[in-house]
């Protein structure tokens, strides 16, 4: 609406600034004839004298036509000398009077109505004065058609915009009813609904699409969320069953402080074992929902491989594994220590957990089309390229796995750190044996992560 | 981190059934004498002065008859505010508090003691095992933090680790236990006058052990300090590692230095060492 009444006044001063300035442009025109037409008369032979003057302005008059110049010739005394002007009164200098319109189709009614003339008299030197008028019947009948239009216009604009401003109010209205709906449905749980967009780009549509996104992005939190309460519920409940089985054991069976000392021992270690999974889930969580306020900063990688093999090198040596590492100097990555510590630290445990006695396990960082990347590998007995996707998942154990100690954590713990560094992590077949690639986004790419944390 | 838990250190909670809170010194010093516990770690113990804020019964009742078996002196209170009054008016050697409080919360607690310049020791308890709650807990100016549940062998371990002697104050450039001389500026070992060739990780966890001479180091602390891991690794990282420190320190020489403490840690002194 006031858009509507905006345009209307700002339409109308536009208009009003036209008619003023095209009557003023009119009139500048007829003047400049009469003033030329002055001094035509003013010019021509025997012009001093009043007779000659007064048959000049005779024979204009004569030779007429419709809406031309009006003459009137006065002497000094006041007598009329010449001239088609009706009777007035006259002076020196711009001027005018009412008469009768002309009309142009001479088959016409003549009617009353009257126009102006402009008239500009000028006093001539021992002849009096000589007035000269043109009619401003065309330019007012322009002007009238200007106005009329124009007017017409105007109306038209006016409803248009008011109709328009109504249609679109309604529109915009029903749009936001429309998205009111939606939120209402999705606060009474319908989590897969989603805002309508109409398409246009506006603003209107820039929210309701932003919060769609939020709304992805919740839906997929809820879903962890849920998947983590099932994996709590399903497979917690194992270890806790047999944590109560062996203290009802230890309750039943024998008496003696060394037996109750044992039942102990192995009661906290299989606390121990479930506190460690919980607080991995929680991790795992946490990671990927992004709560985690992450740490991120810039990492000599290379520096940090080199330390975790030297780590390792004892611990490898104790189950006689031989432990290989290639090294590159120098390359840097953007990501959380702690965490990509822990996600290189499970994947070499693995490693060396899972292989039989006296394997091969190789690290390597290289740097690849720009790009650092990690290598763990060995020579164990690898994992069925058909559970390649399957084992990042939370609880998920390999058969071959399922009586060597371990909860199924680790490597969806590995799975959540890399994708929270935007590492490609990549399981392949070393025939025999696993390779693990870890891509590492682009060292350029570390610049735009600064700008983004 | 949570530091592991393991069978053999239970403190022995049948002793009181009562929780005997505000113990005044004196009685608290007739009612436990001090007496040698399974851990020989108590040859550096000096007594202490002992704040501990905890609401939670069971954790300050098993804590409390631990510490005075130690031979030090303990005092409980309850809540933050109480803690805060003890803090600021009376000199503690120690203070251990627990984050979760009625009233005014751990953190807090802290902060203001720091604010008001007291640089006492201070030992944060919690079941958060967060990086960020760790964090926090440091920034607020905890020396050390320790999530529930722990063995109180760790607990011991932490304060004992706490203590601020004079003879740390200075700076060293060059530490010694017995003829074992580790120059921190030139970064080498040597024993006996032979050189010692250690990787960047070995000199580091042999740095850590001869800056805590003569007191037990668990391995929890071992992998938070030396190693930086706050989780618990799945093979015997600590123990592989001290074996070959032992291998290139200890195996050539007749004196043992590095000691393996059951059911605690690891300590770095001259065996039959006192102070």
């Amino acid at each position: 609406m006031i858009y509507a009444a905006l345009f209307s006044l700002s339409a109308i001063s536009l208009l009003i600034f036209i008619y003023f300035g095209a009557a003023q442009e009119f009139e500048e025109q007829i003047r400049e004839r009469i003033i030329a037409e002055s001094k035509i008369l003013l010019q021509g032979p025997k012009a001093a004298e009043p007779a000659a003057l007064a048959r000049r302005i005779e024979q204009r008059i004569q030779g007429r036509g419709v809406n031309d110049f009006y003459y009137a010739l006065i002497d000094p005394s006041g007598r009329r000398l010449a001239g088609n002007l009706p009777e007035g009164s006259f002076r020196t200098g711009w001027h005018e009077i009412k008469v009768k319109e002309e009309d142009d189709e001479p088959d016409e009614e003549p009617d009353d109505e009257l126009t102006t003339l402009s008239l500009l008299g000028a006093r001539v030197p021992d002849m009096g004065l000589l007035v000269v008028g043109a009619s401003r019947e065309k330019s007012e009948d322009l002007l009238e058609v200007m106005l009329e239009t124009a007017g017409l216009g105007l109306v038209l604009v006016g409803l248009l915009a008011v109709g328009g401003g109504l249609l679109m109010s309604r529109a915009s209205l029903a749009r936001v009813s429309k998205i009111s709906r939606a939120t209402r449905q999705i606060m009474m749980g319908d989590l897969a609904r989603r805002l309508p967009t109409t398409g246009f780009g506006d603003e209107l549509d820039q929210h309701s699409s932003n919060i769609n996104e939020m709304l992805d992005h919740i839906e997929l939190l809820m879903e962890t969320t849920k998947q983590i309460s099932n994996d709590i519920a399903h497979d917690l409940r194992t270890p806790l069953s047999r944590l109560r089985q062996n203290l009802e054991g230890a309750r039943r069976g024998t008496q003696t402080v060394v037996a109750y000392r044992k039942a102990f021992d192995q009661a906290v270690s299989e606390t121990e074992g479930i506190l460690e999974t919980f607080d991995a889930l929680l991790l795992i969580g946490r990671i990927s929902a992004s709560t985690a306020k992450m740490r991120f900063a810039e990492i000599d990688l290379s520096q940090l491989l080199s330390r975790i093999t030297e780590t390792y090198e004892p611990v490898a040596a104790a189950q006689k594994h031989k432990l290989c590492s290639h090294i590159v100097p120098g390359l840097h990555c953007w990501g959380d220590k702690e965490l990509l510590v822990q996600m290189l630290v499970n994947l070499i445990e693995n490693a060396i957990n899972h292989c039989p006695k006296g394997s091969e396990i190789d690290l390597e960082l290289t740097l690849e089309e720009g790009r650092p990347r990690i290598i763990v590998s060995d020579t164990g007995l690898g994992i069925p390229p058909d559970e390649h996707e399957k084992v990042f998942r939370r609880f998920y154990r390999l058969e071959q796995s399922r009586t060597t100690p371990g909860n199924g954590i680790g490597l969806a713990l590995v799975k959540a750190i890399a994708e929270k560094h935007h590492i490609e992590i990549e399981l392949k077949d070393r025939k025999p044996g696993l390779i693990v690639s870890l891509r590492f986004p682009a060292e350029t790419l570390t610049a735009i992560y600064e700008s983004m944390t | 981190m949570r530091a592991a838990l393991n069978g053999t250190d239970y403190a022995p909670l049948g002793r009181s059934n009562k929780l005997t809170a505000y113990a005044s010194v004196d009685e608290a010093a007739g009612r436990y004498p001090p007496r040698t516990s399974a851990a020989p770690a108590s040859t550096e113990i000096q007594t202490m002065k002992i704040l501990l804020i905890e609401d939670d019964r069971e954790t300050s009742a098993y804590l409390f008859n631990g510490l005075q078996e130690e031979g030090h002196t303990v005092q409980v209170v309850e809540n933050g505010r109480d803690g805060l009054i003890l803090a600021t008016s009376e000199d503690y050697d120690v203070l251990i508090v627990d984050r979760m409080l009625p009233g005014v919360d751990g953190l807090s607690i802290v902060k203001t003691i720091r604010g008001a310049g007291n640089q006492v020791p201070v030992l944060f308890l919690t079941t958060m095992n967060g990086i960020d709650d760790r964090v926090e807990g440091l920034d607020a100016g905890g020396d050390d933090y320790l999530v529930k549940p722990f063995a109180f062998s760790e607990l011991r371990a932490r304060v004992n680790a706490l203590i601020r002697r004079p003879s740390i104050v200075r700076e060293e450039t060059v530490l010694q236990v017995v003829d074992l001389e580790m120059d921190l500026i030139a970064r080498s070992v040597c024993r006996a006058g032979k050189k010692i060739e250690l990787g960047p990780m070995e000199f580091r966890l042999l740095e850590y052990l001869m800056r805590n001479k003569g007191r037990v180091v668990t391995r929890t602390m071992l992998l938070e300090r030396v190693w930086e891991f706050n989780f618990e690794p799945k093979t015997k990282v600590v123990e592989a590692n001290i074996s070959r420190l032992r291998t290139k320190i200890d195996k050539p020489f007749s004196k043992q230095l590095l000691h393996t403490v059951r059911g605690s840690g690891y300590v770095l002194k001259s065996a039959g060492e006192t102070g």
